[in-house]
């Protein structure tokens, strides 16, 4: 590889974060978002020398990977209704306003108080998060794994995030000052 | 819309549970409410973090004595892998003060390593005999390995996924964020012992071999010479570990010695959580859970991508799993189409110690692996045919040319993705030849 593609490769690699959001934005299960990334990569990879110099690497990847989005729909011949075709447009639009690519020490910072704030949640609470979003179960499957009522596992998602994101609120601020 | 349900659409969008209705609601709040639409983005990007760093923290093979799958016996996304190969890793006072003294050299290394100096700066990896200085070496394939020797000929292995800060002022201090090492102690100072933290335990060292193996929850630490004595962090309890003994520091487990034994079969099991790299999709319906392939570019062929997957090897009871000469590697899955499917072990000598890979496959002779009308494919690798995996081959004289007799730690598979194999995984076994018949 010459240099030029091992730095857009490089760089296409560290956006994966920012694409798994994106992801999770338009599919709504972290596995299927998790494999989408994977897929996007392997283009990214077949397909470094087409990127445009001087454009953005995460633009790029994110438009490789809503054309992956459409490959997965196709493959599980789902149709998509008018509104989640509009949705689709919308999220786009949405990370095209408001995501940036953030520098690999501030992404590893940003995680380490992630990973603190995660440490301080009650267990059941953490283990109430990791089902719902990496094991993409439901309120009822949660219910009846933890024997909660689905409402119970509604309020936990709903505290321990909110408990996550003051957490990490308050530790961003503490490091800034 | 208030703030209730504009939350409450936002939960449901990252769960894939909005009805159609609900789909146009928040398609045009996003439109039409940048406030709500930099919130929706910052929404999705902590569960995105939050997936990755809970999946980060369930990883790491680590023996666990009680049957149970431990948290270390989980994935290891490709995101992280990928992540922590750009990261810098910030320093602290306690590991990097030998900014630029040299510690010791490197013995051998192989796979995908990356190398962080105590300054903060990745460095490019010295070669065999090259000096490091203190700082941080993170293995970020299942194939990787790196032998550091200090200065007095105290040898430290790291391999896998590993997470590893050295120092050495007078003092050699280790701390293993994850993964595994294996130490060999020349005799340390009185006063000055070496000490290894990991986030359940710290150890004391005085001259041994031993073999540590970490994540988020617990350690396990075999001692195969001398005696290393141990702290359990949670409640400060102590126990000196003689040779030939093993412990396991889990917070709700006793803390006790214990003498592992030897098995000859095993097999894997997959249900019970993410293996150690590729993508986990538990079982679902009637449809078995699955271990999938994820894309690795091996670092001696940056031109190749490979799918790859991964299982640690772990013993209901804790057992070490022993290879014999004529035992047998099974592994059923699926493939979408015909490929050559390549397999490779990680092994390590009865003390725990790194002890080269091998690859079972018949390398550039492989024959293509067609799958029956359902995608399914069943695959045998005998241990007759064994060979140096290419990624140790400059480090051949330090191992046996066969892994017999040593202990199976991974399994690994893998396919050239230019073939689009889908490779997945539902089961692997290791068959010894008094049991070939039954299976």
């Amino acid at each position: 590889m010459d240099n030029l593609d091992d730095v857009v490769i490089r760089d296409a690699f560290a956006v994966q974060p920012e694409l798994m959001a994106y992801a999770l934005a338009l599919l709504g299960d972290y596995n299927e978002a998790q494999d989408v990334v994977q897929e996007t990569m392997l283009v990214v990879v077949r397909k470094h020398d087409q990127f445009e110099p001087g454009t953005s690497v995460l633009a790029w990847c994110r438009a490789i990977l809503r054309i992956e989005v459409q490959r997965l729909y196709r493959r599980k011949k789902q149709e998509r209704s008018l509104n989640e075709r509009l949705l689709a447009d919308a999220i786009d639009g949405a990370f095209e306003r408001f995501q940036k690519d953030s520098e690999a020490e501030i992404r590893y910072r940003q995680r380490e108080i992630l990973q603190a704030c995660l440490d301080r949640q009650p267990e059941k609470s953490a283990d109430i998060l990791f089902q719902r979003i990496v094991g993409n179960s439901s309120y009822l499957q949660i219910s009846e794994r933890l024997g909660m009522s689905v409402e119970g596992v509604r309020k936990s998602l709903f505290r321990s995030r909110r408990r996550l994101k003051e957490c990490v609120q308050l530790r961003h601020q503490e490091t800034a000052r | 819309m208030n703030q209730s349900e504009i939350e409450d659409l936002f939960e449901r969008c990252h769960t894939h549970q909005l009805s159609d209705e609900q789909m146009g609601e928040l398609a045009i709040l996003l439109d039409s409410d940048s406030d709500a639409a930099r919130r929706f983005v910052e929404e999705m990007t902590l569960s995105a973090n939050l997936g990755s760093v809970m999946q980060a923290s369930r990883l790491t093979p680590l023996r666990n004595h009680h049957g149970r799958r431990s948290f270390g016996q989980r994935a290891v996304p490709i995101l992280l892998l990928v992540f922590l190969a750009f990261a810098l890793i910030p320093g602290t006072d306690l590991f990097f003060s030998s900014e630029t003294e040299v510690i010791g050299t490197i013995a051998g290394s192989g796979g995908s390593l990356v190398w962080t100096a105590g300054n903060g700066q990745l460095v490019d990896l010295p070669g065999q005999g090259g000096g490091v200085t203190g700082g941080t070496i993170e293995g970020l394939s299942p194939d990787a390995w790196f032998c550091l020797e200090f200065r007095d000929g105290s040898r430290v292995t790291v391999s896998g996924i590993s997470v590893l800060t050295v120092s050495d002022e007078g003092q050699k201090r280790l701390r293993l964020r994850e993964g595994r090492i294996s130490v060999s102690a020349t005799q340390q100072p009185d006063k000055r012992p070496m000490l290894v933290w990991t986030r359940s335990a710290e150890l004391q060292v005085l001259g041994t071999q031993f073999d540590v193996i970490s994540d988020a929850n617990q350690t396990s630490l075999s001692v195969s010479e001398g005696q290393v004595r141990l702290r359990r962090r949670s409640d400060r309890q102590e126990l000196v570990v003689p040779a030939m003994h093993r412990v396991v520091v889990d917070p709700v487990l006793p803390l006790e010695l214990q003498q592992p034994g030897t098995v000859r079969f095993w097999e894997s099991d997959v249900a019970a959580g993410p293996g150690c790299y590729g993508r986990w999709v538990p079982a679902e319906g009637g449809d078995p859970a699955i271990q999938r392939s994820a894309p690795l570019i091996p670092e001696k062929a940056p031109n190749i991508t490979l799918d790859l997957l991964s299982l640690s090897v772990v013993s209901p009871d804790g057992a070490d799993v022993l290879l014999e000469s004529d035992a047998q590697v099974e592994v059923t899955g699926r493939i979408k189409s015909a490929c050559r499917i390549y397999c490779g072990i990680n092994v390590s000598n009865s003390s725990g110690e790194f002890a080269g890979k091998y690859r079972l496959d018949a390398g550039n002779r492989q024959p293509l692996t067609t799958p029956d009308a359902d995608g399914n494919f069943r695959l045998v690798y005998s241990l007759q045919t064994t060979w140096l995996d290419p990624s140790v081959e400059d480090e051949k004289e330090r191992f046996e040319p066969s892994p017999h007799g040593r202990m199976l730690d991974h399994v690994w598979f893998f396919a050239n993705a230019a073939e689009r194999s889908g490779l997945e995984v539902t089961q692997v076994r290791l068959i010894p030849v008094n049991r070939q018949a039954l299976h």
